[in-house]
């Protein structure tokens, strides 16, 4: 064996490849639970896609999620996928027929698309069924701020009643924005900084904020802190550097006046 | 088996849950679980077009419920009969009510609209001439009869009724009769003489109690025909209706003679409106309801427009005599 004396091994060389993590399971263990964890988990990122497709992993696994059917909804509306969404709830409601959250999620599909009709009425069926979550209200919400009715506000703090989570007013706030009021969306999204202050997301939906009402400087901070949080969000990154070559120009006085 | 949708303790065994009617077996179920997806395109496109949202909001303002109740009864005080009938003149009616200034600015309008559309006939500017003195026409009309409707809506729906029965009543039937002594032929393409956006005036009442007679312009249909390209396994086909002389009517014999074109032995009086070489093998005895026409204004080989051809009595439609586009060849067509 002399001649393999003189091989030189690197005994201390580094793995290229990212260690495993420890909390991730072996892949053939990874369970539809796991995966609608990931999707939640992409959720609060902003990462809809993937939350998305994270979504259909669960479902391959196991079919009876009805959160996780849900999940693909409220995410094809997030997309801004609303004919979609509404098939897709469509096709979820016939599988699970009066859930309410499946209604709810389809009654903001049609208010995304201005059927306000059939919004009101899928809604009021929603609020209708058993049990009661924070999503039927943020849709009743977003409803109403639609339909231009000032009482928003209530089904909002409903919502925020029946669910502590800082997901509730992440989505208000985003509701908000949505339909043009960046000031709300302000209030809300600060609730939801008190609850989560550590999650990259809600500093990147306040610096959105901030940068629609002229806060220049604020929004710079709020996508700062994001990026510290996440070093990697690309949006933030995005959103900052626009911030940062800030200038005037009638082009983007007029695209600002659309909504654009 | 508790249902995942209403968690209703069902009887095991039972494939659909007895509360809700979910399926009890969806978790081995063969279902697509992927979603439809749009198109970055598409979802630009509903972005800066939601043409979706503005059909609801139409849907929902309920538009037809906002259109007045059209209450078309007569008015309450007609003007007598003499001055009703007329209205079928613009300003006419406003004579003979006193309103001379009025009957005057009404009249010269819609003269001047008639004349233009009569000038531009056949052509876009002509249509929307015509529509805008059927627009002052009725206007007249609402003048003698609607003094007493002061709402605009409806204002505007009796507009709308006097605008249908003058349509219906009058400009129809004149449209009609109009039509049975100048058609316009309008040319798309270049077909020497002719150019293309050439408006052709035809009279198709003009062989209703007399035949066509050789030198005359007609407009006709020519029956589908194959002829063949020489030298090439190729034939060219001719359809559809075209303008062109009539060389020689039922009986008579064409034939050619160094390139000369004989009829009855004699020289031919006419000649096709386009330049046409003549082949020596020519000789056809035209039968009797037919005519004798060379297609010489299709852009054609030369070999197919010195195609005689025969058309029959009932494929001519009438009678080309004036061309009134464009404006700097106005003029009879000989």
């Amino acid at each position: 064996m002399a001649r393999f004396e003189k091989l030189e091994f690197n005994t201390q060389q580094s793995d290229p490849s990212p260690a495993p993590e420890r909390n991730e399971p072996d892949p053939l263990a990874r369970d539809a639970d796991y995966w609608m964890k990931k999707a939640d988990d992409s959720r609060r990122m902003g990462l809809y896609e993937n939350a998305l497709k994270f979504y259909s992993r669960a479902l391959e696994l196991d079919r009876s999620l009805v959160a996780g059917w849900l999940g693909q909804v409220q995410m094809l509306v997030q997309l801004e996928e609303y004919p979609e969404a509404e098939l897709w709830s469509r096709k979820s409601l016939e599988l699970f027929p009066k859930n309410g959250e499946l209604m709810a999620a389809r009654a903001q599909a049609f208010c995304r698309m201005g059927d306000m009709k059939q919004a009101y009425a899928l809604c009021d069926g929603a609020l209708q069924q058993t049990g009661q979550s924070g999503y039927r209200w943020l849709v009743r919400g977003e409803i109403m701020v639609a339909a231009g009715k000032d009482v928003d506000r209530h089904c909002f703090d409903k919502a925020q009643q029946l669910e502590e989570d800082w997901l509730v007013p992440l989505e208000a706030a985003r509701i908000d924005l949505f339909y043009q009021r960046p000031s709300k969306a302000l209030i809300r999204i600060r609730r939801a900084l008190d609850l989560a202050p550590d999650a990259p997301y809600v500093w990147f939906i306040q610096g959105t904020c901030q940068a629609q009402l002229g806060l220049r400087n604020a929004a710079q901070e709020s996508f700062r802190y994001c990026l510290e949080l996440s070093p990697r969000h690309a949006d933030a990154e995005e959103q900052l550097r626009r911030l940062q070559k800030w200038s005037w120009s009638p082009i983007k006085m007029f695209r600002r006046l659309l909504g654009r | 088996m508790q249902c995942v949708n209403c968690h209703f303790e069902n009887m095991p065994g039972i494939t659909t849950c007895g509360r809700c009617g979910a399926s009890l077996q969806l978790a081995s179920a063969v279902i697509d679980v992927h979603p439809p997806r749009a198109s970055r395109m598409a979802k630009r496109w509903r972005h800066w077009f939601p043409l979706s949202r503005y059909w609801y909001r139409l849907r929902a303002a309920n538009l037809l419920s906002r259109i007045p109740h059209l209450h078309l009864h007569w008015p309450s005080e007609l003007p007598p009969v003499p001055v009703l009938l007329k209205m079928i003149v613009p300003g006419w009616a406003q004579w003979s009510l006193g309103r001379n200034a009025r009957a005057k600015w009404m009249f010269g309008v819609y003269l001047g609209l008639v004349l233009s559309s009569i000038l531009f006939l056949g052509t876009a500017i002509g249509w929307l001439l015509l529509g805008l003195a059927v627009a002052v026409h009725a206007a007249s009309v609402m003048d003698v009869l609607g003094t007493d409707i002061f709402d605009v809506r409806q204002r505007l729906a009796y507009t709308c009724a006097a605008v249908a029965a003058l349509t219906l009543l009058v400009y129809y039937p004149i449209g009609r009769l109009v039509a049975t002594v100048a058609s316009p032929q309008y040319f798309n393409m270049d077909a020497p003489p002719f150019y293309a956006g050439d408006v052709l005036l035809a009279n198709p009442s003009a062989y209703w109690h007399s035949d066509p007679q050789p030198g005359d312009l007609v407009h006709y249909e020519l029956p589908t025909l194959d002829v063949p390209i020489p030298g090439q396994h190729m034939v060219y086909r001719l359809r559809g209706d075209r303008i062109d002389r009539i060389i020689a009517k039922d009986g008579q014999t064409v034939t050619c003679s160094q390139g000369k074109l004989l009829v009855d032995g004699q020289p031919a009086t006419w000649s096709p409106l386009g330049a046409v070489q003549f082949a020596d093998s020519l000789n056809i005895t035209v039968p009797a309801n037919h005519y004798l026409i060379f297609p010489s204004t299709d852009r054609l080989r030369p070999d197919v427009q010195s195609a005689a051809i025969l058309i029959h009595r009932d494929h001519i439609w009438g009678r080309v005599y004036w061309r009134s586009q464009p404006l700097w060849r106005f003029g009879p067509i000989h």
